[in-house]
């Protein structure tokens, strides 16, 4: 089966949530119950697995996209909320489950009886449920903040990856709105930012599922970053343009109704060694150092002077094994301003694909 | 005087961090329904009200100054260490207090007596012990990342403060290292992100004890902004510079002998009206927008040109009142949208010993 980037990344999310959080179960109960009794740990490992299982299909499956954009606080909530619910139902049936197995009774024979209820009102259950709440809650908070604050940054942050400053070869792409600062002087500031933050919202998906990380937003500039490896594993730094064309197409009778146009983009794309380092005490960031930011900018101008949508340098298309559907054409060397070397430009474009007579 | 912001800073998030775990000491009798036994309350209490005056101690005054040094696995283990110690023999020691205060029988005894032996390891001990330490860690995590991602940041993000775009009136620095290709082409990639560390570190207390706010690094360029009312009290917005630079000369001889020079800066300022917003789904950023900003840049940028330590544009200093300190002069001006160009003055600060 050939799966996509993105399906991977997803696998890859569920695995860990399944194995972290099946593994809670059987911790609580050695802090709880002591081990003189194997079936609490059976319980609480099919619990934990189950009510797993459910988070991560509701986070990882099925709530991806649509209610993203709510408020922080409103999300949180709402997500714990649905997770009491579950977590609950799945408890209880587990419990009564084990206890049918164990006392060869039926389900509501179970349910009725004078030491489930008493279970229930009295003894460990609450303590269980919020137990099993705050860890719903915090792996929540995690979450969100770690998808805040970019992908792996929040890890990197913690462990300090990047705390002695490491050198990487990457891959770099500027995107950005062509026309911006007319559609700025249009919107007006208020207007804009609204325009610019729905527009990253868009091109999010796209470029999470193929493999970039978003490395920071200047104003209407879009940074987007990769590995060698995964950049140029199925060319996906080059079909991330495409995608996000596409995507933006898919939707720009929205744009037209909200803000009177449909944008369009312009990108450049380059790679070469930079310094990735976390930088300052209070307000602490990971920054990428390097020549080659300066020179995927300057290649972004090229863009507009040639008036192409999508530029690369040789140094990356040399190194990528380009699809059929995409084509290169070089636009010849071009000495970018500051820069002694010249680099060889290449327009991207798609191949205009006809029916075969 | 412009009070020690810095340790301000420190004695609020001791305040809320003890507040914070007070509040769970409490919560705690609730949860396990020991609604009758006022011990149980007092206990809970006591524990949160201590264990977060440790946590305040251990993490902002001792631990601190530390934390960039040790490597990530061996903090863990050490805080880890650290604190199961301390919380187990909180958690004891109170506990045979209280119940020997209960049981009118004297604290050794209680303490070796068959009671709290069964209390320890019969009855809930663990599960306290468990739920200190989670508690623990997620004040200490979430008290990190408030840190790391700069001041209010995390706050304003859960709050969603910022999520509808809004227009506010902000002051602007943009404070740049002087030379810096050079700097950056003598001293090769990774000793430049030393130098750049380095002073960033170093002007972190003075940014922090004149109300700055750190907006990003760009390269190496810190976007500093204040809010109106708190820039321009004691003109906070000027001594952020003139402190940066202290705190530079201070530290000269380590730059010395480190990377053979002493770094200076240039800074630019303007202020006026900017739409602040949340930004992105995945990474987002509370990010400025607006002219306001490209004036500033470019106002810093003309520092370089006519050999200026500070610029600040007109807008600013018409609503600033400058203290005795400092003296203003006309140094230049700069062409603002519309082609109206706005006067640009430097500032100094009075030698004071020929006053």
């Amino acid at each position: 089966m050939n799966l996509s980037v993105n399906q991977k990344r997803k696998l890859k999310q569920t695995r860990s949530l399944l194995i972290i959080g099946t593994m809670l179960g059987p911790i609580y109960i050695v802090f709880s119950d002591g081990f003189h009794n194997i079936i609490p740990f059976v319980n609480a490992t099919i619990g934990a697995f189950l009510i797993s299982c459910v988070i991560a299909l509701l986070e990882i499956w099925l709530l991806e996209k649509g209610i993203r954009k709510l408020r922080f606080i409103t999300l949180l909530f709402i997500r714990t909320l649905i997770y009491i619910v579950f977590i609950t139902v799945i408890i209880v049936n587990v419990l009564v489950i084990s206890r049918m197995i164990v006392n060869n009774n039926s389900y509501s024979d179970v349910l009725n009886s004078q030491e489930f209820q008493n279970y229930i009102y009295h003894e460990d259950f609450i303590i269980l449920l919020i137990y099993s709440v705050v860890f719903a809650l915090t792996i929540n908070f995690t979450r969100m903040l770690s998808r805040k604050m970019g992908q792996g940054m929040l890890l990197s942050h913690i462990v300090g990856t990047y705390f002695e400053p490491v050198k990487q070869e990457r891959i770099f792409m500027f995107l950005n709105v062509s026309n911006s600062k007319k559609i700025s002087e249009k919107l007006g500031p208020l207007e804009f930012h609204k325009f610019l933050n729905n527009f990253i919202y868009d091109i999010t998906g796209p470029i999470i599922h193929h493999g970039g990380i978003i490395y920071e937003y200047i104003e209407d500039l879009v940074v987007i970053s990769w590995s060698i490896k995964k950049g140029i594993f199925e060319a996906n730094c080059l079909r991330l343009f495409f995608a996000i064309q596409d995507e933006i197409e898919g939707i720009k009778e929205d744009y037209y109704i909200s803000y009177g146009f449909s944008p369009q983009i312009k990108a450049s794309i380059h790679c070469g060694n930079v310094i990735r380092a976390e930088i300052g005490d209070i307000k602490t960031q990971i920054v990428f150092h390097g020549d080659v930011m300066n020179t995927t900018s300057r290649i972004l101008g090229k863009c507009y002077e040639m008036e192409k949508t999508f530029l690369a340098s040789a140094h990356l298309i040399y190194r990528i094994e380009i699809p059929g559907i995409i084509e290169s054409k070089s636009v010849g060397a071009i000495s970018l301003k500051g820069k002694e070397n010249e680099v060889e430009l290449f327009s991207i474009e798609e191949k205009q694909v006809n029916t075969v007579v | 005087m412009k009070g020690h912001t810095y340790e301000g800073r420190k004695k609020k998030r001791a305040i809320l961090i003890i507040g914070v775990s007070t509040f769970f000491g409490l919560i705690y009798p609730v949860l396990s329904r020991e609604f009758g036994d006022k011990f149980a309350f007092i206990n809970g209490i006591t524990i949160g009200f201590l264990g977060g005056s440790f946590i305040s101690i251990f993490e902002l005054y001792i631990f601190n100054p530390l934390n960039k040094r040790i490597g990530f696995i061996k903090k863990l283990i050490f805080k880890s260490i650290v604190y199961l110690i301390f919380f187990v023999l909180l958690i004891v020691l109170l506990i045979a207090f209280t119940g020997s205060i209960e049981t009118k029988t004297s604290f050794i005894k209680y303490l070796t007596g068959e009671e709290m032996q069964y209390f320890i390891f019969e009855e809930d001990f663990f599960l306290i012990l468990q739920y200190t330490l989670f508690l623990t860690s997620a004040i200490i995590f979430t008290h990190q990342m408030s840190r790391k991602m700069g001041q209010k940041v995390l706050w304003n993000f859960v709050t969603g403060k910022y999520r509808e775009p809004k227009e506010v009136e902000r002051i602007f620095m943009f404070l740049d290292l002087n030379h810096s290709t050079v700097i950056a082409d003598k001293l090769g990639d990774v000793q430049y992100n030393y130098l750049l560390n380095d002073v960033f570190f170093d002007l972190t207390s003075s940014i922090l004890s004149t109300y700055g706010e750190i907006y990003r690094y760009v390269g190496d360029e810190i976007v500093i902004t204040w809010k109106m009312n708190k820039g321009l009290k004691y003109a906070n917005c000027f001594r952020t510079f003139f402190q940066s630079k202290y705190a530079i000369r201070s530290n000269r001889e380590k730059y010395l002998t480190k990377y053979g020079f002493v770094p200076t800066f240039s800074a630019g300022y303007h202020c006026g009206k900017v739409i602040v917003g949340e930004i992105g789904d995945v990474k987002s950023q509370i990010s400025y927008s607006g002219n306001v900003l490209y004036i500033t840049s470019s106002i810093e940028k003309l520092c370089k040109k006519i050999d200026k330590e500070i610029l600040v544009s007109e807008e600013l200093i018409k609503r600033i009142s400058l203290p005795e300190i400092y003296e203003m002069k006309l140094a230049g001006a700069i062409d603002q949208d519309d082609d109206i160009s706005m006067d640009l003055y430097t500032i100094s600060e009075i030698d004071m010993a020929n006053v």
